[in-house]
């Protein structure tokens, strides 16, 4: 017995016990809350006496949410809303990451630290304050767009079914920028100088250059930030919610709205619980298409 | 090695304090007989209720932890306390559709036995309606939120306009004469789920509303054409300026109203004194106030009574009765109303010389509240409201005719009620 | 042709206003939300809106400054959104080396678990976690609050350091364990300083999202620990928006982050760019 605990205590069991915290943690506080979420999305609830009461009711909840077609209009809005995020973050992150890599001196500590400003701001703010914004009346884009004459009259942009789904997208790339742009950063800077001049004595102009080198040097970054923005655009809620409700007309209603709706508005929270998990089913549908993709690609991972 | 275990060692230590942190402070929990000096009140972060808390312990000795929490909150925060069977909150804030939500699924302590006809008699009878569910009483009113209707006297006068409008039909006959003058006619705050609210007005005035006691659809007759009609020519003649469904949030219909653009404006009651607030407007002294125009039946309004009630599991019931009689007082409701500006539920109070002094829009809030002024009030309010929005913008853009919109809404709210 | 010359100041020129709209798409809302901290809330309604606030109004600032209420959320916020970065660097760090380090069986699986964790909404976990906080008397307490934060900010730690970990070659610690080090001390004197900009910038995101976050907070927190989110929506009152203390309050609340950013940009940035992070 002596003989074997001294073997055990000989073995490295670095692993374990640097794994052990996170995993009791998150076995305590994640995984207990998820496992009983989906009790609640896989049953019927009711409320005698006050108590809120579970019965089993299989894939009740999911049949019926499948049925509705304000869930299908929730999922375009969704897939939507995601990917104008994952292309308005990458073109706006790039842009701003190649901006800030090549500033010197001053202009460089400026903006280092001014990239990080719209993701300082909380959701609650930064959706009062691009409400007041978009006023059609009062409103300061309004007045900017009509004095660039791009508009002849003032617009509600978020009241409009047209235009609020993207006056959100713009406010919620605005505020997401600043991680795209800081992991982009990271690569670039990371990127092998002797390949651009390799380019350039081939004669490769500045354009081509850039996609030739820049881009297949960052992919693998690329990849990862899309695949955490796609997970992050997913769970929007604050700014949504605070903005425009999902309205007008359910144009700007996506699958996390509905879900809080279901849940905390009309008290039906299995359907809730069960939007959620279509969610995480989206979720997953849209991290394995961009995996494969990017290995389409020709890529390692 | 030995490094490793330490640290591990050091690490739980360190989880368990965390632990050992949180527990040990209500580990400490008095046992019920101790609760009985002490009560939890849920509500907002505003200086008269905590004034009403202070006033309470000083007059009974019952100690009062109020919970602030943000308005937009404070439904979910009741709810999500009921939901998850959480028992610290002794007094909540009811709306007169909270109480049938959360009534119906029995999260309310019905307050019949908890007070004597006598207590009972000392206040409107209405107002006590307002929070009854099934029969039983559930909370004790504590205000009145109707909304009222003012008028901007300068732009009335550019326009050339000599009489207050009485009813609908007269409002938007004068609204071209006011759109010549290069104002707007009127704002009310209706984006979202609250054109239902001027929809909800409107059948009134007809005589009608939108759906009885049981939730089931009534308003699919000739009155509810009307209303349905009247909203519609309303927005399309431009009466209601179309910035009304772009505004979010606590009532910035006020807001805009006092920038002088609009004739009219219904909303809350604190927009009178929100106009005469030279910070805030700038029509300070231009603004009074009317009854709300009449449809062919009468006059009507959007009124969300609000009160206080006590979750089925309150720690504290005797004493969150206590609270709940003493902060509802026509005395109380006094003064707050000339603290901040609120309609009474005792119809004294509204009509009380030293309010009218202060607030002088006071003088046709009793003679609104003659005409029905209510909420919809559902045990689905919530749905009934989103659907029935939805299926109204469906109809002022033209894509739903009126007969067709009504059997639309009809249909929506049976299975709604249904459900 | 346009010679080098022409199209290299050409090319300039374009950068500098390329650099300027950039500046600007970043910073406008938040500067128009600083000239709306100065307005009388009759300003912030004007048609057309005003640039140049007619009367600049610095009182409410001082009004915000002086109530102990948005202090004490301030601090709260502080408290807890440090204590969660700390919590979380801790723990992603020897989670993160684990997977950077090792191989074992279902390690793939497990990475995939954690990454997944994230995927839930906030708002369906909400009823469960506030059930297992009351169980556990935390309501209200700090260690609820850090705990319930550190739901979302662990996985993305531990996501993130092993992604930095597994940049760094191994050869060094390697070194280090011949001559006798442990797996441990390898791990604090050599891995952990060449991964300083990838714990400094981990570490400030989870700092700027526990700061701002708000649905856990409305659940968990009641008097004691009511951080600046909260006191933000409190601003939202019920008969109006109190535009005038709201701006003036988000400015202030944001200014720790913003110094926290000042302060350690230098760390992240220059120091990935430094030869320590190269594949």
């Amino acid at each position: 017995m002596k003989t074997d605990i001294k073997q055990f205590l000989r073995k490295d069991h670095t692993r374990s016990l640097f794994l052990a915290p996170a995993l009791i943690f998150i076995a305590l506080f994640i995984l207990y809350p998820l496992l009983s979420s989906v009790v609640l999305a896989l049953s019927d609830i009711t409320f005698p006496r006050g108590v809120l009461t579970t019965k089993f009711s299989g894939f009740k909840n999911f049949a019926k949410i499948l049925k509705q077609e304000i869930f299908w209009t929730c999922v375009k809005n969704t897939v939507v809303f995601v990917i104008c995020r994952i292309t308005g973050t990458f073109v706006m992150g790039l842009i701003v990451a190649m901006i800030v890599v090549r500033a010197k001196g001053i202009m460089s500590h400026i903006l280092k630290t001014l990239f990080l400003v719209p993701w300082a701001l909380s959701d609650v703010v930064n959706g009062t304050m691009w409400d007041w914004m978009y006023n059609g009346k009062y409103g300061i884009i309004n007045e900017i767009l009509l004095k660039l004459h791009l508009i002849d009259q003032y617009q509600p942009w978020l009241s409009m079914g047209k235009t609020a789904l993207w006056a959100i997208i713009f406010a919620d790339v605005w505020k997401s920028v600043p991680f795209v742009s800081l992991m982009y950063l990271a690569a670039l800077t990371n990127v092998d100088r002797n390949l651009y001049e390799a380019a350039e004595i081939d004669g490769a102009g500045v354009v081509q250059r850039f996609f030739s080198v820049t881009i297949p040097s960052i992919k693998p970054i690329i990849v990862i930030t899309t695949v955490i923005q796609s997970m992050w655009a997913l769970k929007v809620f604050d700014l949504i919610w605070v903005l425009t409700k999902g309205g007008p007309a359910n144009s700007t209603m996506t699958l996390a709205v509905l879900a809080y709706r279901e849940s905390f508005m009309y008290t039906r929270i299995g359907s809730g619980a069960a939007i959620a998990y279509m969610l995480c089913l989206l979720t997953l549908i849209f991290i394995v298409s961009t995996l494969s993709l990017s290995r389409l690609g020709g890529n390692e991972d | 090695m030995k490094k490793t275990l330490l640290f591990f060692l050091a690490a739980m230590i360190a989880l368990s304090a965390v632990f050992a942190g949180g527990s040990s402070e209500s580990s400490a929990a008095a046992p019920a007989a101790e609760k009985k000096n002490e009560i939890t009140v849920v509500y907002l972060d505003e200086k008269p209720w905590h004034d009403q808390a202070d006033e309470f312990t000083a007059a009974t000795g019952i100690k009062v932890n109020y919970i602030n929490v943000p308005f937009p909150e404070l439904r979910q925060r009741s709810l999500t306390s009921f939901l998850s069977q959480d028992s610290h909150f002794d007094v909540i804030h009811l709306r007169s559709d909270y109480v049938h939500e959360f009534a119906s699924k029995e999260f309310l302590e019905p307050l019949d036995d908890l007070l004597t006809a006598e207590e009972k008699a000392a206040y409107n009878k209405t107002s006590l309606d307002n929070l009854s569910f099934g029969g039983h009483l559930y909370g004790l009113p504590r205000y009145y939120w109707l909304w009222q209707f003012n008028y901007n006297t300068q732009i009335l006068k550019e326009a050339g306009v000599e009489k207050i409008p009485e009813t609908w039909d007269e409002l938007i006959a004068i609204t071209p004469q006011i759109k010549a003058a290069g104002h707007e006619v009127m704002i009310a705050g209706l984006d979202d789920e609250i054109i239902t609210y001027m929809f909800y007005v409107l059948l009134n005035c007809e005589g009608t509303t939108l759906i009885d006691e049981k939730g089931m659809p009534v308003c699919n007759n000739e009155a509810g054409a009307r209303a349905l009609d009247t909203l519609k020519r309303l927005v399309d003649s431009e009466a209601i300026s179309k910035h009304s469904f772009e505004i979010h949030g606590s009532n910035p219909a006020s807001d805009m109203f006092c920038q002088g653009d609009f004739a009219f404006c219904f909303a809350s009651p604190a927009t009178y004194s929100l106009a005469m607030n030279p910070a805030s407007s700038r029509i300070v002294g231009m603004v009074e106030t009317a009854v709300v125009p009449k449809g062919s039946v009468g006059s009507a309004s959007w009124n969300e009574p609000a009160g206080l009630g006590i979750p089925y599991n309150a720690p504290n019931k005797e004493g969150a009765i206590e609270y709940i009689k003493f902060c509802t007082t026509a005395e109380q409701q006094k003064k707050v109303a000339m603290q901040i500006c609120r309609v009474s539920t005792h119809p004294e109070v509204n009509s009380d010389p030293e309010i009218l002094a202060k607030y002088p829009q006071f003088s046709s809030i009793n003679n609104q509240l003659e005409y029905p002024s209510g909420i919809v009030n559902s045990i689905h309010a919530m749905e009934v409201l989103d659907t029935t929005a939805e299926l109204l913008h469906k109809h002022l853009d033209g894509t739903l005719n009126t007969a067709d919109t009504l059997k639309a809404i009809e249909k929506a709210l049976t299975e709604i009620a249904q459900q | 042709m346009i010679d080098r010359k022409t199209s290299r100041k050409i090319g300039s020129a374009a950068e500098t206003v390329a650099t300027v709209l950039v500046m600007l798409y970043l910073v406008f809302p938040v500067l128009w939300m600083m000239l709306s901290s100065i307005k009388n809330p009759v300003d912030l309604f004007s048609t057309p809106p005003n640039i140049i606030p007619h009367k600049i109004v610095l009182s409410n600032y001082f009004a915000v400054l002086s109530d102990p209420k948005f202090l004490n959320a301030v601090k709260n916020s502080f408290i807890v959104a440090a204590a969660t970065t700390v919590c979380s660097l801790m723990l992603g760090t020897l989670s993160g080396y684990v997977f950077a380090r090792y191989r074992f069986r279902g390690k793939n699986i497990l990475m995939v678990g954690i990454m997944a964790t994230q995927m839930m909404p906030f708002v369906i976990i909400l009823i469960p976690l506030f059930i297992v906080m009351r169980k556990m008397h935390m309501i209200d307490t700090y260690q609820g609050m850090i705990l319930a934060y550190m739901t979302f900010s662990v996985p993305y730690a531990i996501v993130m350091l092993n992604a930095f970990f597994k940049s760094i070659p191994f050869d060094l610690e390697e070194a280090a364990q011949i001559d006798g080090c442990s797996r441990f001390k390898a791990m604090t004197k050599v891995l952990l300083p060449l991964s300083l900009p990838g714990l400094t910038s981990t570490g400030i995101f989870v700092f700027i999202s526990a700061w701002n976050h708000y649905i856990y907070a409305t659940v968990l927190s009641e008097a004691v620990t009511s951080t600046f989110p909260i006191r933000m929506q409190m601003y939202m009152a019920e008969e109006r928006v109190i535009y005038e203390h709201m701006y003036p309050a988000a400015i202030l609340g944001t200014l720790p982050i913003l110094l926290i950013v000042l302060i350690f940009q230098k760390n992240i940035i220059e120091g990935l760019t430094a030869g320590g992070v190269k594949g």
